[in-house]
């Protein structure tokens, strides 16, 4: 009986995400009769260290901190830039120079003026110098121009197509000048009570426990928030989560805090929401990365008969439950204006790939083994859908004739192996592309982003000065048709030569009562400032 | 002597008790692959199966569609190979601490003494965990570490009954016949000792093969091997769904320790004289 249950479930998904791209869950969550008032409890999975983005990308600071603070455009659904703090933008057509007209009427939660010089002033010593994408995202800029209040222009050494493609409140928030100017930012004592111009105030922070946050009366869009406040509870223990969402302690469940796992609890959509494109922005792709610097993975047709020999569609079914896509490239589909199916792919077959191991020269041996790697992986470190996938492949390699090792080490010990030792055969973990390939892609195939002790660099040691020069290229192309044809061009490459095995795009899910509302869903939904969230009544 | 103690054992309840549990599970980890062959990763099944659900899987499939059963199997054979070898491990450690306190006293004691308390005043587990943590957790350092933390109590004891019994007059009359030290301790001495050092050993095994459940629990197992703290690792995210990937292995540690802490009970009855009335 158990097993026509899951069945039915893997069914109802399927067709779920057979039509993902036009988000079902939206017909769910957005409504259009708000409801004033009443405060929505909110889960995260970890206590943040601090309540700024700007200094530190960790997830959790940016699920709480984007309620208080904003950037200066947001996301909608499909990942394009709507106004926030500016209003409007322009990109000059050498792509040199882009200009944004901020606002007006917008106050500091601590009642002082938003002006074009907090927007400036954050670039340059906060985004330029701290952020640890922002560094590359506006590595370019060369000038910030203030002509008055509400305009603010930056100059360009080269173009940055990539840059409204990144700047939200969790990429980059505007910080309070008269509150960071002349201090220590990252230690400044209000990163722990941050004050921003966002739809709600912080109030208090209960360490250990939860923190607190009002509504702001004097928001810029008029009518919003339509909470009165927000209450962000820590919950470590997975199963205390589910319990706190089966009994109404929290009304929101954020950022996968919930495992795949226990989904079924939650199937009733009279009661719950299933959210998943709040994470799009992210992107992120789950991929088997090969350490190319030796035998036998610097032979492309190892790489190629293992893609062949991986059965991704049961590994989506299996590890991830259907929660997710199958990823056919580098690129995730979620990044529409870039993404492209039209790339080699490998189907599932064994055949194919036992034959690409002879040929490339590991015969089986007697005891039909042709060799033996060792697979290290995140799982130890809090990702349980990392080790299931790394037994997988185990599995998958084995009937092939590849012994695989696997080692699940603590997170540090991971990253010392991969990226500083580079004595690893093949690495599981996931990482997220971003919606700009130069930002979040590039890093990963880049011949000078082979960078020894940098976690998250290129770490498969893959080099091809072929590829390099498109990247490169991509990085300031200025026109968007040429820009695109050149993304693929780099995708067909990167697919062709398999140093890292893309193997599924996870969904961000989100769990939520079905009492929650919002006017509408956003890509970058994990950081979304929910002004325009509500708690309809209870039944 | 042995066949009469194995005879006293019989007739002991708890640890004749003890022994057939115990040979309940040694079937199942030496001849349990007969029954249920192949590699416990293997995914054979639609994930989730209940136990009797599907009669080709009889105790049920994991979240991954693995067998329940010969993941069992497999975890019997772990955790007695991980609690007899990290047992024998920390009998060696601790013997040879305890027979050269006691029986040289002096310095050396006091030397191996301090070594014995700064590894008692951190507690057994955390170094564990440390110790398999800094090596890679493989089945060798998890036995390895789990020996090393687990000697302290077994050097005590030893050094006391090595204390006692350097005094007594069979031990004075080999050493006036000229023994040497070497036979004295190996000989005459520990043979005497060993009766307490059994019945720790027993329940030590048992603590063991905990140990290495709650290691493979957190993730710090031999992700290449399949024990049973591995499966209930793996299982507690679907504690609600399907409980029994948790129980069935939760209830087979329980069978093993208490299979271990029967016999080292009963063995405790018949080697300790001043139970003999009981």
């Amino acid at each position: 009986m158990q097993s026509r249950r899951f069945l039915k479930l893997a069914a109802v998904l399927g067709l779920a995400l057979g039509v993902a791209a036009s988000h079902p869950s939206i017909a769910q969550t957005v409504g259009d009769a708000p409801v004033r008032g009443g405060i929505l409890n909110v889960n995260i999975p970890t206590e943040p260290v601090g309540l700024n983005s700007g200094i530190n990308t960790t997830m959790f600071i940016g699920e709480v901190a984007s309620k208080i603070q904003e950037g200066l455009i947001a996301f909608d659904a499909d990942l394009q830039p709507v106004p926030s703090l500016a209003t409007q933008w322009e990109v000059s057509p050498d792509g040199l120079t882009v200009s944004f007209d901020l606002r007006k009427g917008v106050k500091w939660h601590d009642g002082k003026d938003f002006t074009a010089a907090d927007v400036a002033y954050t670039l340059k010593e906060v985004w330029q110098k701290l952020h640890p994408f922002g560094r590359s995202a506006f590595g370019n800029v060369t000038k910030v121009e203030t002509p008055n209040s509400h305009r603010i222009i930056l100059t360009l050494s080269a173009p940055a197509p990539y840059l409204l493609n990144y700047i939200n409140a969790y990429g980059a928030p505007v910080l309070p000048r008269h509150l960071y100017e002349g201090t220590d930012v990252v230690n400044n004592p209000y990163n722990q009570k941050p004050v921003g111009t966002g739809p709600f105030v912080f109030k208090e922070w209960v360490k250990g426990s939860h923190i607190r946050l009002e509504r702001n009366p004097d928001y810029w869009k008029a009518g919003q928030p339509f909470l009165d406040g927000i209450i962000v509870k820590f919950i470590p223990d997975v199963s205390a989560r589910v319990v706190a969402l089966q009994s109404g302690e929290v009304d929101v469940v954020v950022g996968n805090a919930l495992p795949v796992t226990s989904l079924r609890q939650f199937e009733d959509k009279s009661r719950y929401t299933i959210n998943l494109i709040d994470g799009n922005y992210l992107a992120t792709i789950a991929f088997a990365q090969f350490n190319v610097r030796s035998a036998p993975l610097n032979d492309k047709r190892v790489r190629q008969a293992f893609a062949h020999a991986v059965d991704r569609n049961a590994l989506l079914k299996v590890v991830y439950l259907g929660y997710g896509k199958i990823a056919t490239g580098p690129v995730p589909s979620s990044v529409t204006k870039y993404y492209t199916p039209d790339t080699r792919q490998y189907a599932f077959d064994p055949k194919r790939a036992a034959q690409l191991l002879d040929e490339a020269g590991y015969k089986a041996g007697a005891n039909g083994k042709r060799f033996r790697l060792r697979l290290i992986h995140d799982g130890a470190a809090g990702s349980p859908l990392s080790t299931r996938t790394a037994e997988f492949i185990k599995q998958a390699l084995a009937k092939v004739g590849v012994d695989v090792e696997l080692q699940a080490p603590d997170f540090a010990t991971m990253l010392r192996h991969v990226f500083t030792d580079q004595d690893y055969d093949i690495l599981v973990s996931s990482m997220h592309r971003l919606p700009d390939p130069t930002l979040g892609v590039q890093r990963i195939f880049w011949t000078q982003n082979i960078r020894k002790g940098v976690p998250w660099t290129n770490g498969s040691g893959y080099s091809n000065p072929h590829l390099d020069a498109i990247m490169e290229q991509a990085a300031k192309e200025p026109d968007e048709q040429r820009r695109k044809a050149q993304i693929r061009e780099w995708q067909q490459i990167v697919q062709e030569d398999v140093p890292l095995l893309e193997l599924v795009e996870p969904v961000w899910i989100t769990v939520s009562s079905a009492r929650f509302k919002k006017l509408a869903l956003q890509a970058d939904g994990l950081f979304s400032s929910y002004a325009d969230a509500w708690l309809e009544p209870r039944k | 002597m042995y066949p009469a103690l194995l005879k006293e054992l019989l007739r002991n309840r708890s640890a004749l008790t003890g022994l057939i549990l115990l040979a309940l599970v040694m079937c199942a980890a030496t001849l349990g692959h007969v029954w249920f062959p192949g590699d416990p990763w293997d995914m054979v099944g639609t994930p989730m199966l209940w136990p009797g659900e599907d009669p080709a899987n009889p105790l049920g499939t994991d979240i991954m569609g693995r067998d329940m059963a010969t993941g069992l199997v497999s975890g019997a054979k772990v955790s007695l190979l991980i609690g007899l070898v990290s047992t024998l491990i920390s009998a060696v450690v601790g013997i040879t601490f305890g027979a050269l306190g006691g029986f040289y006293r002096g310095w050396i004691d006091a030397f191996l003494m301090r070594v014995t308390e700064l590894f008692q005043t951190v507690p057994q587990f955390v170094l564990a965990v440390v110790l398999v943590a800094i090596f890679k957790p493989s089945v060798a350092t998890a036995t390895f570490a789990i020996g090393i933390v687990s000697w302290p109590p077994t050097a005590r004891l030893v050094r006391s009954e090595f204390l006692l019994l350097r005094e007594r007059e069979f031990i004075q009359a080999a050493r006036t016949l000229g023994m040497g030290d070497g036979r004295l301790i190996l000989t005459q001495i520990l043979p005497n000792a060993l009766p307490p050092v059994i019945v720790i050993a027993a329940l030590n095994i048992a603590t063991a093969i905990q140990t290495e459940a709650a290691l493979s629990f957190l993730g710090l197992g031999d992700p290449n091997v399949m024990s049973w703290g591995t499966i209930i690792g793996n299982g507690r995210e679907q504690v609600v769904d399907a409980w029994y990937i948790c129980g069935l292995p939760g209830i087979a540690i329980v069978i093993i320790v208490l299979a271990f802490s029967l016999l080292g009970e009963g063995l405790n009855d018949t080697l300790n004289p001043h139970l003999k009335e009981r």
